[in-house]
């Protein structure tokens, strides 16, 4: 009997700890914790209002994909195909792939950068953990590891503590959540496109959408499904929103902007926590979080493009029986380590130039998403409400307008 | 032959060559269900074209055009037969099919290879060129509408790059490496729909096992599963449920109708029905069992009193008893009257009065070695192997592997059988949760 990926053990067990969990984690990667990191060295309590912002459009979202699988029984890649043909979908699906390929190097950074922390080099740590991550996913063991990389990411709590010890001003906080400052300067509307980017990572909409058919999700139990995908986001939030607190606490001087160098610098904000063992706890939790993305995102990139294509559906992990799944898995693990080995990569750039690119490709993926929300035919009385649209509308227009923008003014950024 | 990319899209045009509107989608009409044997043998498996879905002019709906008023369709366009066409909006009736709208990017069935795939372009040509479908070269010329019937589907990398109209690119490239492309393109006989479709769209579903259709059920939504076990017979439906995995068996549940639902269950074993009932609502069991038959009803409602993880939750009441005193003979012709019944016969339980006391176990080996006009009492084995009903599961396929039983019999304190547990439940248990649950009953027809 053909080992089935779809209901096969990764999948199941992916489902079984609930999408929330997972893309808690996940967005709290690398990338995620550089952009965050530097939105409280650079910006200081600035970006707190629009993180808070951000986070409700992405549980409008999160909530959308949830309730389109819950009532289609169908991933988002599917429902592209079936309702807007095999052009449209592929525009999806090259776009998403352009964009996880580049995630999947950032997790793989991370990786490099945890290492780092420990005294050993890039170019030593990278490639066994590559191979490890294939042969894991490939030998259909995956499963049985995730749990240690996800009790790894469960570091990162540690940083709403630390927003406690840093003594922050809630006054100036609060002024910031009332009252964001945002402006036109081109390098900060890159920057907020960059935190776009990482909060709302467009392969979390499909892994949420898929976990939640995966689960065998009806809309009789959907309200459960909600009230977990709330929770998920929830808890991310607070650790990407205490992250840029407690970086801003310890980082951000007002006269001459803090820049950070590297993933590492963000442990500094640990310190009144954790003291010396700072790094060595941001190292163990960004390891984990590297990790676990950097199976995942491979993996639901190469499921999502073949089921976009339609090929090899429920097909084993052998080269055999699906040269171009296995095919892309692959070339993403090797793309992603052979980039994040090259000597001098200026880390910190190439996370947040990621993350921009994630942000461009968000207003593409979001179309779609209401464009399938409100189709009838297939989401009957589940379609959304007017006020849902007039809401979810809202941000989907907000974020658009940010990156439109952003890429107009990029030809005056210095 | 055409290729669906080539038409649509294309112009509707009138008697003088003046384009009116756009063919938007082609309709088929699904040929009415036939036997199992005769389907492999006739050649109108084939869905006909019924008419086509254009586009144009002042209305913004799609209006039906339907065969009688059609001449060719070609890569140019379709030309109308007559003067006139009556503009009525398009409402499909239940046993069309839209080529674009349902079936196009949708998944559908290879039951040659049981797996589920994607729809890339289909095949248009006459019944004549019903052979010659693997060569498929798209037509350029204009073919009479009336001939046209649905060939084949277009599942590979050809069909692909044709929609995104990078197919001659695509050769040009794998030309010069001295690669060639194979276009994957399947025969309609061949071909079941993911879903609803009615029973004409699945005829070849028959030639496939249950357990493959169980699977085929695991790639597809939950509607499109319910859709497909719909179009079953109760009978192999039943036989899929079987196999189908837990969630995914009840998500399909709660799609059906109760009526058919209870029609399935009816015909799923005792054992089977109450697991899956033992997942669904109580409001929904309860309505259920109403629609079933009494007797079905009562042998699940009696195994629903107990807990799944327990030896009660295991065991069935398909078997066989007879009483002490029957001969060889008369318990032979017994088995053989009640052979459609249970699922295994291996074993005979001798029980004694109207609450069936277990008093011993022949088998069917013992049966038919012993002298007929012996007395089951005398030739049956006293003092079997038995477990109480809330017993562990793993305490029972250890008992089972012990003393190498197929059937494990289930009684209560009284020693009143109430059921027995075959092997291949016994065996489930033992698995690591994700692997499949069932196996083939071992003595089934």
């Amino acid at each position: 009997m053909i080992a089935r990926l779809r209901r096969g053990p990764v999948w199941l067990y992916l489902a079984a700890m609930g999408p929330g969990l997972i893309a808690a984690a996940a967005g709290n990667d690398a990338g995620g914790i550089a952009t965050y990191a530097t939105a409280g060295a650079k910006y200081g309590y600035n970006l707190v209002g629009a993180m808070i912002l951000i986070v409700i459009s992405l549980s409008l979202v999160q909530e959308m994909c949830a309730r389109m699988g819950a009532v289609t029984g169908k991933g988002l890649s599917d429902l592209i195909r079936e309702r807007f043909g095999v052009r449209w979908a592929t525009f999806a699906t090259v776009s998403l792939f352009i964009a996880n390929a580049g995630t999947t190097i950032t997790e793989f950074v991370g990786i490099g950068a945890a290492a780092e922390i420990f005294n050993i080099p890039r170019w030593i740590a990278v490639p066994p953990m590559a191979f490890l991550v294939w042969r894991l996913v490939t030998a259909g063991s995956y499963g049985r590891v995730e749990k240690v990389f996800l009790a790894m990411t469960a570091v990162f709590f540690s940083y709403i503590l630390a927003v406690f010890f840093a003594h922050p001003h809630w006054g100036d906080v609060a002024h910031a959540i009332v009252a964001p400052q945002l402006s036109l300067d081109p390098v900060f509307l890159n920057f907020f496109v960059a935190l776009i980017g990482t909060t709302i990572t467009p392969y979390i909409q499909l892994y949420t959408q898929a976990s939640v058919v995966e689960k065998g999700v009806t809309p009789s139990d959907y309200k459960y499904e909600r009230f977990e995908v709330i929770v998920g986001v929830v808890f991310s939030s607070l650790v990407s929103s205490a992250i840029i607190i407690a970086t801003a606490a310890a980082l951000f001087v007002p006269s001459g902007p803090q820049v950070i160098n590297s993933a590492a610098d963000a442990a500094v904000a640990l310190e009144p926590v954790a003291g010396p063992y700072a790094k060595i706890l941001f190292a163990v939790g960004l390891f984990g979080a590297s990790m676990l993305a950097a199976a995942v995102l491979p993996l639901s990139t190469a499921y999502a493009v073949t089921e976009s294509i339609g090929f090899e559906r429920g097909v084993s992990f052998s080269f055999k029986d699906a040269p171009i799944f296995v095919g892309l898995f692959t070339a993403l693990v090797i793309l992603g380590a052979g980039v994040a080995m090259i000597p001098g990569v200026p880390v910190v750039a190439l996370l947040l130039a990621v993350q921009v690119i994630n942000g461009v490709f968000l207003p593409i993926e979001l179309f779609f998403i209401m464009r399938l929300i409100n189709d009838k035919t297939i989401m009957g009385r589940y379609a959304n409400g007017w006020l849902y649209n007039l809401i979810a509308g809202a941000a989907v227009l907000a974020i658009t307008l940010a990156v439109i923008l952003m890429l107009a003014t990029l030809p005056f950024a210095s | 032959m055409l290729y669906l990319s080539q038409l649509l899209g294309r112009p509707v045009r009138d008697r003088h060559g003046n384009g009116v509107a756009r063919i938007s989608d082609l309709v088929v009409r699904l040929p009415p269900p036939v036997a199992a044997v005769e389907a492999a043998a006739r050649y109108d498996t084939y869905p006909h074209l019924h008419g086509l879905v254009a586009r144009g002019g002042q209305t913004a709906a799609g209006f039906f055009i339907p065969l009688t008023a059609l001449a060719t369709l070609g890569p140019g366009g379709a030309d109308l037969a007559g003067a006139m066409v009556s503009l009525e909006t398009f409402a499909r009736r239940p046993d069309e099919l839209l080529l674009a709208g349902d079936l196009t990017d949708h998944p559908i069935i290879d039951c040659r290879a049981a797996v589920v795939r994607r729809v890339n372009d289909l095949l248009l040509g006459t019944l004549a060129e019903a052979g010659a479908i693997t060569l498929a070269q798209p037509g350029n010329s204009a073919m009479p509408a009336a001939d046209l019937v649905l060939l084949a589907v277009d599942v590979g990398w050809t069909g692909f790059l044709r929609r995104l109209n990078l197919l001659g690119g695509a050769l040009g490239v794998l030309g010069a490496l001295g690669k060639r492309l194979m276009p994957r393109i399947l025969p309609w006989p061949d071909v079941a729909l993911a879903g609803p479709g009615g029973a004409g769209g699945q005829a070849a579903l028959r030639g496939l096992h249950p357990a493959d259709i169980a699977r085929i059920t695991g790639a597809l939504s939950y509607h499109e599963a319910a859709g497909l076990i719909a179009a079953l017979d109760d009978e192999t439906a039943a036989d899929v449920m079987e196999e189908v995995d837990p969630d995914r068996a009840t998500d399909i549940m709660e799609q059906l109708p109760d009526a058919r639902a209870a029609d399935i269950i009816e015909e799923m074993g005792p054992d089977d029905a109450s697991d899956l009932l033992a997942d669904l609502p109580a409001a929904r069991v309860a309505g259920l069992l109403r629609e079933m038959e009494p007797e079905a009803a009562d042998d699940v409602r009696e195994l629903l009193r107990y807990p799944e993880d327990s030896a009660g939750g295991l065991m069935t009441l398909s078997y066989i008893t007879c009483p002490r005193h029957y001969t060889v003979a008369q318990a032979i012709a017994r088995l053989r009257e009640e052979l459609d019944k249970p699922d295994l016969i291996y074993y005979l339980y001798i029980t004694h009065g109207p609450e069936d006391h277990l008093l011993g176990v022949v088998t069917l080996r013992k049966l038919l070695i012993s002298d007929p006009a012996e007395r089951m009492d005398a030739v049956m084995r006293i003092d079997p192997e038995t477990v109480q009903p809330d017993e562990n599961p793993r305490e029972v396929a250890r008992l089972m592997a012990e003393y190498n039983l197929l059937a494990l019999p289930v009684i209560d304190g009284q020693g009143r059988l109430l059921g027995i547990i075959t092997v291949d439940d016994a065996i489930a248990v033992l698995l690591p949760s994700g692997r499949p649950r069932k196996f083939p009953h071992l003595f089934s027809p």
